[in-house]
């Protein structure tokens, strides 16, 4: 007993994980096949509430959803890594200032995801807002438009605000990378004539396709987590007219009920769920997979 | 590191400093509107404030509560943070250091924990919360963020553990000192430059996170920073000027504290996605 | 004789010192009751009732989620507050549970209309205590109103009249809040009492009538003409910031609620609005005034206070308490034969029209429609959006309406 007595220190860790992470996850699964408004008795269902959501009058809204997501997660990508790499590059450049300017660019990253998204509503009023504001004075009146009303500019709009607060991190996880790209191999290319450019491209940018790879990966999990920014921006509805609905969203409606008379479905709720976490597992598990092998890589 | 021309170093300083224009206005924004009135914030966003309000935070301060918010968002990080340390540092040590059956198993386990969102399971965690009698209470959203924070940072740490020599756990081993004497004593003292890692992840989350204590928080008197703006929202109103007030103490010390400790605020949040 | 007199005195006061200051706690998602409450407490023990009320408030959205779970627990409130019937999921589910109990003959309801009562009783039982009417309509403000020599409208081509000379003077006409969908399936809701009128919603409710019928379709097109008065990017703006725009002069007027006077009063203290039902199409038909009951008191089944629980709502449901209500909250009370605080005459006017011209029918909350999934409400805050936003044509509306109210509502399965 005594020569195993320190398995007793993983107890704790254990324990809370299972309590409140491992267990809970089960339980989602295991509630999405009742049906239950939240109080009372909890009705057996089967796969209905997956019926309803995949087949019946729920997937209009749930198909929208999940596309939206992949256009996030699309567009985000774009956004965060060419962008990322430009400035990494930028500040790889080793220019005066350099600290600083990494300071500021990782300064939207701390800020609370709700503070943004509720600063930015402001500035984005069509009457009063910053942003138009700007735009009218430089004469571009045709571009102030009403953004977070629009069908066709509500979502993009989204995705520029998370880009704004996200961008800093990737843009210093690219230049920390770059650092550790062997400097032997930058001074022989420079000595065999390359221009810093060449040297960018064809000799720091392959070794940052692990990066890349990990960067990728992180950004779809998150990406079909995404809830916090769209509430903060357009409310639990998704709108307008729908168009900003995410699988976050889908759920919280369901879950706790929209402003006014909307079902309270719990079951249901934790259907959504569920499909999300089907849908991000399997990513998130290729993640945990890296991080095994690099652990194992050490041993 | 990159030799390069003057008109190339001039061109990058200007995309350097158009991105930290645009980084950095709309913060300006938000400090400035703190000091408005209501109609001033939505009717004259570019003046600045025709008289500085710094009633505002006193206001927020008291009157909505916010001292209060504060010191609640205050105990609950410190003692979040110093739980994880210490729970997934215990983890991390037996996983580096020992060999047994089932160590990958129990490894893979917890770091399975890195693609399981919390916030999915809400309505389970809520209920086992309210089952073991913990709903209002600081212990609720402490435990859920230990049990939250476990899987990445006991990663972390296993990988430091991992670098640490054994020599003079060896000698301690001679000695006669048990696991848990080498842990406290040799190896938690050694690992300042990975807890500061730890704190530093953990710390953006659970003090800028709003959904946990909007669902297990109740009392006014328990809730947090996030949640106290929430209160600010009345069932069809809101006092923007006091809003904003609200939203800068909740911003600023985090913004402090980045800005004091930016070296390794920025490696710990990127580690993890390096390679 | 004396003696035993004496004694039973003295036995009967311990015991009413015993049971002194029983508190009572209360349950609501409404901030502005705290002083509310405050104010009741000190109102029932000047009468001599010795009771302590600890109110305790919780966000809108989450208020149902966070009362199921401790009623289920077994640890709930005495009182909460309670939304209308019939609601399939909410204040049905906590009928069905068990957990609120039926006030007839333990409370005195005379005070209230058959109207107001019917939104919290089923089958001859009333479960709870109203506590306010709200009265949606268009605001107006004051002193633009005076300036042009605008007078309230009473058909809408008036009220098309009034818009048409606030533009030609450089003003907004109406300022919309399109952002927040909600809005929009109420303004559709308080025009459709007075455009098709009560009539012709009395004959939906009984299936006798449809959604995509010619009288309902012209209102929707009526609807959606009408965003040329609205202010340019009505499609991004928020209820708060409408609220900010309308109470700071900059529109003419708005489709609201008396619930935002509060926020128009807190912007602006000088600010002079007034109100008036949404016109109909003709002098034929009178206007009238989507009213709906916003919620009640209700009893908790489990609670241990029951006795003291009552006394207040006993108290809750006499004039006295509606005063203390308006004056307070400055909204309306739910009952009838009370004084609104002359600081107030919009209220006083609000109130009037809530107690004669309410319309005995509707399809937005507190009504038949709202029982089951999809609502009226549901398909009204998706595609509301839409019509204004052009994507979706009034006739396809009417249709979409229809076909998803049609998969549950009892009449119109037939």
């Amino acid at each position: 007993m005594k020569k195993n007595a320190y398995l007793l220190m993983v107890v704790p860790a254990v324990l809370l994980y299972t309590v409140f992470v491992a267990y809970p996850f089960i339980s989602s699964i295991f509630l999405s096949f009742f049906d239950w408004p939240g109080i009372g008795p909890k009705k057996y269902v089967g796969l209905a509430n997956y019926k309803t959501i995949l087949f019946g009058y729920m997937q209009p809204e749930f198909l929208r959803s999940i596309t939206h997501n992949a256009i996030f997660f699309v567009w985000s990508w774009i956004l965060s890594i060419l962008p990322g790499l430009f400035f990494a590059f930028c500040l790889y450049a080793g220019l005066k200032g350099t600290n600083l300017f990494k300071v500021i660019f990782f300064f939207p990253n701390v800020i609370s995801i709700v503070v943004v998204g509720f600063l930015f509503s402001l500035l984005l009023n069509p009457q009063w807002g910053l942003i138009n504001a700007l735009l009218k004075a430089v004469g571009l009146k045709a571009w102030a438009k009403p953004w977070l009303g629009e069908i066709k500019y509500a979502f993009p709009t989204i995705i520029g605000v998370t880009q704004w607060r996200g961008l800093g991190f990737y843009i210093l996880v690219f230049l920390a990378a770059m650092i550790g790209v062997n400097k032997d191999e930058v001074e022989a290319a420079r000595l065999d004539g390359a221009s810093e450019f060449r040297i960018g491209w064809s000799i720091i940018v392959p070794h940052l396709l692990p990066t890349i790879m990990t960067l990728t990966i992180l950004k779809f999990i998150w990406t079909f987590n995404i809830f916090d920014i769209v509430y903060a921006m357009e409310g639990s509805q998704g709108g307008p007219a729908g168009s900003t609905d995410v699988l976050g969203t889908l759920f919280y409606r369901i879950a706790f009920g929209g402003l006014g008379s909307s079902e309270v479905g719990m079951g249901l709720g934790a259907a959504v769920v569920t499909i999300i976490f089907a849908v991000v597992f399997p990513v998130s598990l290729l993640y945990v997979f890296i991080i095994d092998r690099r652990m194992e890589g050490k041993a | 590191m990159l030799k390069l021309n003057p008109i190339q170093k001039a061109i990058i300083y200007f995309f350097l400093i158009a991105l930290a224009f645009i980084n950095l206005y709309p913060i300006f924004v938000l400090f400035l509107s703190s000091f408005k009135t209501t109609p001033e914030i939505f009717m004259k966003p570019f003046a600045l404030p025709k008289v500085w309000k710094f009633s505002n935070y006193v206001e927020a301060w008291n009157k909505a509560n916010f001292a209060n918010y504060f010191k609640n968002s205050i105990i609950i990080t410190i003692i979040s943070l110093a739980s994880i340390i210490l729970v997934s540092s215990m983890a991390a040590y037996v996983i580096a250091r020992f060999e047994f059956r089932g160590k990958r198993a129990l490894f893979l386990y917890l770091i399975t924990g890195l693609a399981l969102p919390a916030r999915l399971a809400i309505i389970p965690i809520f209920l086992t919360v309210r089952d073991l009698h913990l709903q209002n209470t600081y212990s609720s959203l402490i435990l859920v963020y230990t049990a939250g924070g476990i899987a990445f940072s006991m990663f972390l740490l296993v990988n430091f553990f991992k670098s640490l020599p054994r020599e003079l756990e060896d000698s301690a081993k001679i000695d006669g000192a048990g696991p848990f004497r080498i842990y406290w004593s040799i190896d938690l003292p050694l690992l300042k430059p990975a807890v500061a890692t730890v704190v530093i992840f953990n710390f953006v989350d659970i003090w800028n996170d709003f959904f946990f204590p909007l669902i297990l928080i109740n009392k006014d008197s328990l809730k947090t920073i996030p949640l106290g703006i929430q209160a600010f929202y009345g069932e069809y109103g809101v006092q923007w000027d006091l809003l904003f007030a609200g939203l800068n103490i909740s911003v600023l010390p985090v913004l402090i504290i980045f800005i004091l400790m930016s070296k390794q605020f920025i490696s710990g949040l990127t580690e993890g996605a390096v390679k | 004789m004396k003696k035993f007199a004496a004694a039973a005195l003295l036995a009967l006061s311990l015991l009413s010192f015993a049971a002194a200051e029983d508190k009572v706690t209360i349950w609501g998602w409404r901030p502005q009751d705290a002083d509310l409450w405050t104010k009741v407490q000190s109102a029932m023990q000047a009468q001599g009732t010795k009771v302590t009320i600890d109110y305790k408030t919780y966000l809108a959205t989450e208020y149902d989620s966070k009362l199921f779970v401790s009623l289920q627990s077994g640890s709930g409130p005495d009182i909460f507050y309670t939304r209308r019937l019939p609601s399939a999921s909410r204040t049905q589910a906590l009928i069905d549970g068990k957990y609120i109990v039926p006030l007839n003959g333990k409370v005195n309801l005379k005070n209230f209309t058959d109207v107001t009562l019917s939104f919290i009783s089923e089958n001859g039982k009333t479960w709870g205590v109203p506590f306010a009417n709200q009265v949606i309509g268009i605001f107006y403000n004051s002193d633009l109103f005076k300036k042009y020599n605008l007078k309230e409208p009473s058909t809408w081509p008036e009220l098309l009249q009034v818009c048409e000379t606030l533009k030609k003077n450089g003003v907004t006409p109406i300022f919309a809040s399109n952002k927040d969908a909600w809005t929009l399936a109420m303004q559709n809701a308080m025009v459709s009492v007075s455009y098709p009128g009560e009539a012709w919603l009395g004959k939906l409710t009984k299936g006798q009538a449809k959604f995509t019928d010619p009288e309902y379709v012209e209102m929707l097109t009526a609807l959606n003409d009408l965003k040329k008065y609205y202010q340019e990017g009505f499609s991004a703006n928020s209820a708060a910031e409408q609220d900010v725009a309308f109470s700071m002069g900059q529109a003419g007027m708005v489709f609201g609620g008396i619930f935002q006077n509060s926020n128009w009063l807190k912007t602006n203290p000088d600010f002079k609005f007034g109100y008036f039902p949404v016109p109909s199409k003709t002098k034929a038909v009178t206007p009238k005034v989507y009213v709906y009951m916003d919620g009640s008191y209700g009893l908790y089944s489990g609670s241990k206070n029951q006795a003291a629980a009552l006394k207040v709502l006993n108290f809750a449901a006499t004039p006295a308490f509606g005063k203390i209500f308006s004056e307070t909250t400055g909204e309306i009370t739910a009952m009838k034969g009370v004084a609104m605080p002359a600081s107030k005459p919009f209220l006083q006017e609000c109130y009037q029209y809530a107690n004669t011209q309410a319309s005995a029918y509707r399809y937005w909350v507190g009504s038949p429609f709202d029982a089951g999934k999809p609502s009226v409400y549901d398909l009204l805050s998706e595609n509301m959006q839409s019509m204004y936003l052009g994507v979706l044509t009034p006739v396809d509306f009417a249709k979409k309406i229809q076909d998803g109210v049609s998969t549950w509502y009892p009449a119109f399965k037939k």
